[in-house]
């Protein structure tokens, strides 16, 4: 195969990795859109994050005008974020320490130093999460797409925030007065009067079915909310 | 007026101009280079996309730096840089020794191009501080520079981000280049256009 040839393989399965869903955002910062990649923990990264890894002297290629030797190739090809965040971020909570999703350089580096450098929560990699529900899916997909203009909101895992148990809502038939709405959402509907729920709160009963309903009525209304408003 | 009197100063008292190209691999520092000397500061830089370019007063000479990106693809575009060019800085991370041969094979082709053949040569060993870091012997032997026949060259060790070596590199380039021209050597070859 000629040169040529091989990286227009290479760059076609570069761009195929970054179309999966953790490669869709930098490792570090979570930027749409990373267009580096830092050899030594095969993880794709924005810009600003490459350049605060070449400051560490980690061996940083940009996909566009790099090429890659096939043992390259082959590393990131089973590395990846997901993998790197399997194994430098097993034992690391959000609320330890905070992903420098701001972009302020200096959290930047604090972030490479304390997770790649010290490796403060480097571990076994921990096992796949139960098998997501398709709706997870089809959430992460949609949440991400959304957050593509200025509104980033940042995107964690459901079982992160909620813990692998599913919440029940528990309702005694008991309290169920009105005939004319399912029993699930009687109970929340009990406290105004009937026929005044807006739209929003007739949600909210549907969304505490599940853990995965909360975030997603919680998700919806905040991507609803101009957090900008327009002068 | 300001501007004819600068202009009458600058004769009498020697101040140039001179373009200089920054070349190397991706990462040796190159950007950081340029920063520091034109700002004094430490700029977080990024993979240079194209080129940056920065005039740098240095005595009473006026370097027009050009740092051109380093990584592979931008590479074959080095040499559209080389017209009316008096001198180069090549900029080596004396810490990469894997890649040491591929910067040398790269410094060959750069000062084995006709528009180059007159340049001055201003090598930094970059990264000095940095541990297992060839030394500047070592850079120097890795170019070959002992190999280069009529050229006025300079290895100089550096430390980018403390700002050491670079003056003294600069110093050397400034006075090569007045020497070199003061005595009649062609410094810079500029391309037939048509």
């Amino acid at each position: 195969m000629t040169a040529r040839n091989l990286e227009a393989k290479h760059e076609k399965l570069l761009r195929e990795l970054l179309r999966k869903p953790d490669n869709k955002r930098c490792a570090n910062c979570e930027v749409l859109g990373p267009q580096y990649v830092v050899l030594d923990f095969a993880t794709f990264v924005c810009t600003d994050c490459s350049g605060a890894h070449r400051e560490f002297h980690h061996r940083v290629k940009g996909i566009s005008m790099a090429t890659f030797k096939p043992e390259e190739m082959k590393q990131i090809q089973q590395g990846g974020n997901q993998e790197a965040a399997a194994a430098y971020l097993s034992k690391w909570t959000p609320s330890e320490v905070a992903k420098p999703t701001d972009r302020n350089p200096q959290k930047i580096r604090d972030w490479i130093d304390a997770v790649y450098v010290k490796k403060r929560f480097h571990g076994p990699k921990k096992l796949q999460r139960p098998s997501p529900s398709p709706s997870v899916g089809t959430l992460s997909a949609r949440s991400s797409a959304r957050s593509t203009r200025d509104d980033d909101i940042p995107t964690r895992s459901m079982a992160d925030i909620m813990g692998n148990d599913n919440i029940k809502l528990q309702i005694s038939p008991a309290t169920s007065t009105t005939s004319n709405t399912p029993s699930l959402m009687d109970q929340p509907l009990l406290l105004r009067p009937h026929g005044q729920q807006s739209p929003l709160q007739q949600w909210i009963p549907l969304a505490l079915e599940t853990p995965m309903g909360v975030l997603r009525q919680d998700r919806m209304c905040r991507a609803h909310t101009p957090r900008h408003p327009r002068l | 007026m300001g501007n004819t009197f600068r202009k009458m100063f600058d004769q009498l008292f020697g101040n140039r101009e001179m373009r200089v190209v920054m070349l190397g691999l991706d990462a040796a520092g190159k950007t950081t280079i340029l920063y520091k000397l034109h700002i004094g500061e430490i700029l977080s830089t990024v993979p240079t996309i194209g080129f940056n370019v920065e005039k740098v007063q240095y005595k009473n000479v006026l370097f027009t730096v050009w740092d051109v990106g380093g990584q592979e693809k931008l590479r074959p575009l080095w040499r559209h840089y080389f017209n009316n060019t008096d001198g180069l800085i090549y900029v080596v991370d004396s810490q990469d020794r894997e890649r040491v041969q591929k910067a040398a094979s790269e410094f060959k082709a750069i000062i084995d191009d006709p528009l180059m053949r007159h340049s001055a040569v201003l090598v930094f060993a970059n990264k000095q501080d940095l541990k297992g870091a060839l030394s500047t012997a070592e850079v120097c032997e890795a170019l070959g520079m002992s190999s280069l026949k009529n050229r006025k060259w300079h290895v100089q060790g550096a430390i980018a981000i403390r700002g050491e070596g670079l003056y003294e590199g600069l110093d050397w380039l400034a006075n090569t280049l007045k020497s070199m021209q003061r005595s009649g050597q062609i410094t810079s070859v500029t391309a037939a256009t048509r």
